[in-house]
């Protein structure tokens, strides 16, 4: 009963500055078991942009799942969750909050705004695409997404 | 006419009279017949009396002649009373009072004279006259006010020096009533009162600027009635001024323990000064070795305002060339008699006269001053003597503490920055480092068959220094965690946590065959948590280390409680840590022993910032075999429930 069974990609929107990890995500997502198509956008404004389908996302795909890094410029990823979390269309989007910050603080405020997963960036490119294949199975697979 | 009985009796009253009495002839006024009192006056029997005349037994100045005009007058007009001397037996002088009557015995007119001896009256009357005057005189010189005061408490007596003070001569007050006197003294009024309710009182007033210590003591007649207030007031005005000086000497010094500033010691020793002595000019001054130059940190606003300056910090400073700087180099209290006479004053512009300076050991100088010319007596040279050796503690301290509290804030500020930057090193040296790893790895696994042999060993080097980066950057993280992710206090039972530290290490102490013994540790208060990382920490170096010098790794754990704090020891068989390297070992990324030991060298360093955010030290015991740790921690304080 996954998406890759019913045939559809699913699509996957990466809100990250820093275009290192953007090809991680890539590579990792390559070697993933699940068939996706995946959206990058370089900051929150953009990110919400997206999620909006506003100006040159107006014909954007609505996301299976926001990959969302907290340090991003002009707006934050803390920021966009507030804003997600506010706005009806888009509370049910799952996030997952990847980013290298260990800050207890940020773990705390980014659960409150309710995120659904707080995972911070591995070391190595092993353990980036170990993450990146348990949160395709946890969100993708396991949990049953909410209707579009 | 009178009967023979009649004359009979006349003659035993004439002779059992015990006042002398002596019958002279009118004419000549020679004695006829004198008694048996008048025989003893004279030290003779009384028949030897008669046919004398008066001056035979009168001192010189005393003639026949003036006793016989006065018995012819006597005879003329009836009677005459005198006063006479006549010369005792024993040749003492005997004031007697004379009546002289003029009588008609057996049909001749004699002159009787009825002799009464006053000496003793007198000399008791002369005698309570120069009491009294003694009495007076002294009254008069004691510094006490003697007061009587009749029932309506009206003065009815008034004497003593003490009267000076208040401007009243002695008797003034006599007829006053002190209830109009005094009406604006309660003190006064109230006391009175109770002593005219029959009270005694004793009681310290003040009139004006003197201060009295006043008995009133109610004297009652027979019957219990009032008479009179007694009452003698003491002037205690310059007892009370020292006694006033002393305690205002005695807050000074508490003042001073607790200054924290310079220029707070100062306004204390400025104001108390000026409290002490009654001169308003005070200034005090800190001394600058830099310059040599005595600073001004302190004054009364009367010294502010006749160096015309708004604040004490104006007043001019004092360079060698000053008698004042003199003064305080040589360190002896010295008076400047006349200040304007000085060749090379500090302040030359200051209209002061008489200056004394009180050196305040080598941390400055206490100046007291009047605009006129007046000495310093004993009593206040020696209270300001002591208010300077105060002072000089006082600045002494001061500058102590500010040194040791301008050390103890950069060691904050330092301490803070190396927080500040281990957490942000760690924090942002993350990010480039993940690239570096993550890429590397990603090289590896998608090149890595395509590389030769030395290319695939530059890729190991590479991950190897990345990984020891990595575990480097985690090493900081951890350290600076050690105040930000601090945990609560709390009573803490070191057994379990050393119970679950050994459980966590379990599988590495079967591994090198290890053993940990370990004796009864008391409680302390402190983080459980951070506890168990010192214990931790401390055993994985000891087995670590042990286990690279080849023995199998014995570790004993132990602690004792005393005054407060509880001394953990934690002492093992490895190789033990050179002397030099003793304090090294707790710096951040030291490793002690041979490099290829695991581990960061952070370890210790996490320990020594445990354990003094504990307010404990941790320290390497010299120790000839193994090496032996120890730190304390705060032991629980017993707490006696009052439930």
């Amino acid at each position: 009963m996954t998406d890759s069974s019913e045939g559809r990609p699913v699509e996957i929107l990466l809100a990250e500055d820093n275009p290192g990890d953007v090809k991680l995500t890539e590579k990792a997502l390559e070697r993933g078991k699940v068939l996706n198509n995946l959206h990058v956008v370089n900051d929150g404004v953009e990110a919400l942009d997206y999620l909006r389908q506003t100006g040159e996302y107006a014909d954007a795909p609505r996301p299976d799942l926001l990959l969302l890094d907290l340090n991003m410029p002009r707006k934050g990823g803390q920021e966009v969750l507030e804003e997600m979390k506010g706005d009806e269309s888009l509370r049910r989007i799952p996030v997952v909050v990847l980013t290298s910050s260990e800050a207890e603080e940020d773990i705390i405020e980014s659960y409150d705004l309710h995120a659904n997963a707080y995972l911070t960036k591995p070391v190595d490119f092993d353990g980036f695409v170990d993450i990146v294949s348990s949160v395709e199975d946890f969100f993708l697979t396991v949990v049953k997404r909410p209707p579009k | 006419m009178a009967s023979t009985k009649d004359a009979a009796i006349y003659r035993d009253v004439f002779e059992a009279n015990p006042d002398p009495i002596m019958v002279h002839d009118a004419d000549t006024g020679t004695v006829v017949r004198a008694n048996q009192a008048a025989g003893d006056l004279l030290g003779c029997s009384p028949d030897d009396i008669a046919g004398m005349h008066v001056g035979e037994f009168s001192p010189s100045e005393y003639t026949t002649a003036d006793a016989n005009d006065l018995i012819t007058e006597a005879a003329t007009s009836g009677s005459v009373r005198v006063e006479w001397t006549i010369q005792g037996p024993d040749g003492q002088d005997r004031l007697v009072e004379v009546t002289l009557e003029r009588a008609l015995i057996d049909d001749t007119t004699r002159v009787v004279a009825f002799i009464h001896d006053v000496t003793a009256v007198r000399r008791q009357k002369r005698k309570h006259t120069e009491q009294t005057q003694q009495l007076q005189t002294l009254m008069g010189n004691l510094p006490v006010v003697v007061f009587t005061l009749d029932p309506d408490g009206v003065f009815t007596y008034s004497a003593g020096k003490g009267l000076d003070g208040l401007g009243l001569e002695p008797g003034e007050l006599e007829g006053v009533s002190v209830f109009e006197a005094y009406s604006e003294y309660p003190d006064i009024i109230s006391a009175v009162e109770l002593a005219l309710d029959g009270e005694e009182v004793r009681v310290t007033q003040e009139i004006d600027d003197l201060v009295f210590e006043t008995w009133y003591r109610p004297v009652f007649d027979d019957d219990g009635q009032l008479k009179q207030v007694v009452s003698a007031a003491r002037d205690i005005t310059d007892l009370k001024r020292h006694e006033k000086r002393v305690e205002a000497l005695s807050d000074a010094t508490n003042e001073l323990l607790y200054s924290r500033t310079e220029a707070a010691a100062a306004e204390t020793v400025t104001r108390i000064a000026q409290q002490i002595i009654d001169r308003p000019l005070a200034a005090m001054w800190s001394y600058d070795g830099d310059d040599d130059t005595l600073y001004p940190i302190g004054a009364t606003a009367e010294a502010a305002d006749l160096a015309g300056v708004d604040t004490p910090a104006e007043l001019s400073p004092m360079g060698p060339e000053s008698e004042e700087h003199r003064i305080f180099h040589d360190g002896e209290s010295t008076v400047i008699e006349d200040y304007q006479a000085l060749s090379d004053p500090a302040a030359p512009a200051m209209p002061m006269r008489t200056l004394l300076c009180l050196p305040l050991d080598d941390q400055g100088l206490l100046c007291i001053g009047s605009e006129t010319v007046s000495s310093f007596d004993g009593d206040e040279r020696f209270l300001l003597e002591i208010l300077a050796s105060t002072a000089a503690a006082a600045l002494e301290r001061i500058e102590r503490e500010t040194r040791l509290k301008a050390k103890q804030a950069e060691l904050e500020r330092s301490n803070e920055a190396l927080q500040q930057f281990a957490y942000i090193a760690s924090h942002d040296l993350q990010e480039p480092l993940r690239m570096v790893s993550s890429y590397v790895d990603l090289l590896d696994s998608e090149y890595g068959d395509d590389l030769d042999e030395e290319a695939a060993e530059y890729m190991a080097f590479a991950v190897d220094g990345a990984n020891r980066m990595q575990e480097m950057v985690d090493a900081l993280l951890r350290y600076s965690r050690v105040e930000t992710n601090a945990g609560e206090f709390e009573e803490t039972d070191p057994e379990t946590v050393l119970d679950r530290t050994l459980d966590a290490l379990q599988m590495r102490i079967e591994e090198v065959d290890a053993t940990v013994t370990t004796e009864s540790l008391p409680p302390v208060d402190a983080d459980p948590n951070q506890i168990g990382q010192v214990f931790q920490n401390l055993l994985e170096n000891a087995i670590e280390y042990a286990t690279e010098a080849g023995v199998d790794p014995h570790v004993e754990v132990s602690a004792v409680e005393d005054d407060g704090e509880v001394t953990f020891t934690v002492s093992d068989n490895g190789p033990g840590i050179r002397a030099a390297d003793r304090e090294e070992v707790f710096d951040i990324f030291h490793r002690a022993g041979a490099h290829d030991t695991e581990g960061t060298g952070i370890g210790l360093a996490v320990c020594q910032r445990i354990v003094l955010r504990h307010d404990g030290r941790i320290w390497v015991e010299p120790s000839d075999d193994g090496a032996t740790f120890k730190f304390t921690l705060p032991a629980v304080t017993e707490v006696t429930s009052d439930d």
